[in-house]
């Protein structure tokens, strides 16, 4: 069963064209990592999938259920609910700077048992009342995805996983993502660092 | 003498606590509320701030207190510090809303969309993100607002109301010694300090470090 379908979706700025009468599809459980080189709109893709963009044309299908049909979106009770089955980790986090570890999970959902459990899970139970300005970049990360977590989706989209992080780090997104899948998350994987893709064993799409 | 300068700055210290107290929350009230409403509410806020700071604070409050119940007699209130206070909160809600606005703008757009993927209600996420975000930013601002609003109190003196200064000013032109301005000046001093230093626990506090 797929997990999200994309048909022929359009998406302009103005009048720049950034797809037009673009397919895929992700199969429940799989890796997908979209790939191309900068400017092809990639992460506007991304966006479109977890509702930040609106895509000017086409269908996205979310776990069975329509988000858009042919360019006409669900009413926004609907809406939310469809995106509720999609968490995403941004390309630099959107961590909320004034709130602690604890504090930008506690906002999402105020649920202890599961925040105390994810940051252990994530090795950050140390960390949990540092501010975000005083943790590393890979724990920026973990953060993020723990948060991404909280909502219980079932896809994660990251954009640009690699881009601030070096080779160790890398290796851990790696780690991480394989982890995250093996427990049903389906992934979807917006990047343009092909070394990191040939690391991940996943269906891949190109931009062109 | 004293005990009269005390009485004044009294007067002075209520003026500025009620000033402060009410035209913070409307000013940022007014920020969010040009943020988020329709293009003829905007234009609407966007002119009665470009009134606030065009004109000046003096010309407003004698235009609450002498112009406005000559053009709607109902309006006559004959408490001079009551219409002082509203004609400086007024005035001061139009600065603070442009000090607001421009720590909205420095919010980053990041943080807006996290809101909205995380699906955080707009209560949770005004108070307990964009506000305090915002706060740091603006901090020095409000601060430097805050000890000019202390100042600006004399202004109400226009309408009768006796305050700091205006007590100074009598107890010099009886006594002939220059001395209560001293005073005075020593007394505004302290409280501008004392603005100051609250603002600057405030702003450490802010850091999120």
């Amino acid at each position: 069963m797929n997990m999200i379908d994309a048909i022929n979706i359009n998406k302009r700025f103005g009048n720049s064209i950034i797809f037009e009468n673009l397919n895929f599809s992700v199969e429940k459980g799989e890796i997908v990592t979209i790939v191309g080189s900068s400017g092809r709109g990639k992460s506007t893709l991304l966006r479109c999938l977890v509702g930040l963009e609106k895509i000017d044309g086409g269908t996205i299908i979310i776990d069975g259920k329509k988000l858009v049909e042919d360019g006409v979106y669900a009413k926004s009770r609907d809406q939310s609910k469809i995106l509720s089955e999609v968490g995403i980790v941004f390309q630099n986090y959107n961590l909320f700077p004034n709130l602690t570890v604890r504090g930008n999970l506690e906002i999402v959902k105020n649920d202890g048992k599961k925040i105390d459990s994810l940051l252990r899970r994530f090795g950050l139970y140390d960390r949990a009342s540092a501010y975000p300005s005083t943790i590393s970049g890979g724990q920026k990360q973990r953060l993020a995805i723990i948060r991404a977590m909280m909502l219980d989706p079932r896809i994660i989209f990251f954009d640009e996983p690699t881009s601030a992080l070096d080779e160790d780090n890398r290796g851990e997104i790696v780690k991480l993502i394989n982890e995250l899948n093996s427990e049903q998350y389906t992934i979807v994987v917006v990047t343009h660092d092909m070394q990191f893709v040939d690391c991940l064993n996943s269906k891949i799409y190109e931009i062109q | 003498m004293f005990i009269e300068l005390l009485r004044g700055l009294l007067v002075t210290l209520e003026l500025f606590a009620v000033c402060w107290v009410f035209s913070i929350p409307f000013g940022l009230l007014l920020c969010f509320a040009r943020k988020n409403s329709l293009k003829f509410f905007r234009f609407l806020i966007d002119t009665y701030i470009w009134i606030m700071r065009g004109t000046p604070l003096l010309l407003q409050i004698f235009f609450l207190f002498y112009g406005l119940p000559l053009i709607f007699p109902m309006l006559q209130v004959n408490d001079r510090f009551l219409v002082g206070a509203f004609a400086f909160i007024l005035n001061y809600v139009a600065y603070f809303a442009e000090i607001f606005r421009g720590g909205l703008k420095n919010v980053d757009k990041g943080q807006f969309e996290s809101i909205k993927v995380l699906k955080i209600s707009k209560l949770k996420a005004v108070f307990r993100i964009i506000i305090p975000q915002m706060l740091r930013v603006c901090l020095p601002s409000i601060c430097n607002e805050s000890v000019a609003l202390v100042k600006d109190t004399a202004l109400i003196f226009s309408i009768g109301v006796i305050e700091l200064l205006t007590t100074a000013k009598n107890i010099v032109n009886s006594s002939a010694d220059i001395f209560a301005y001293v005073v005075a000046a020593a007394m505004y001093l302290f409280i501008c300090s004392l603005v100051n230093l609250a603002f600057k626990i405030f702003e450490k506090r802010l850091k999120f470090e």
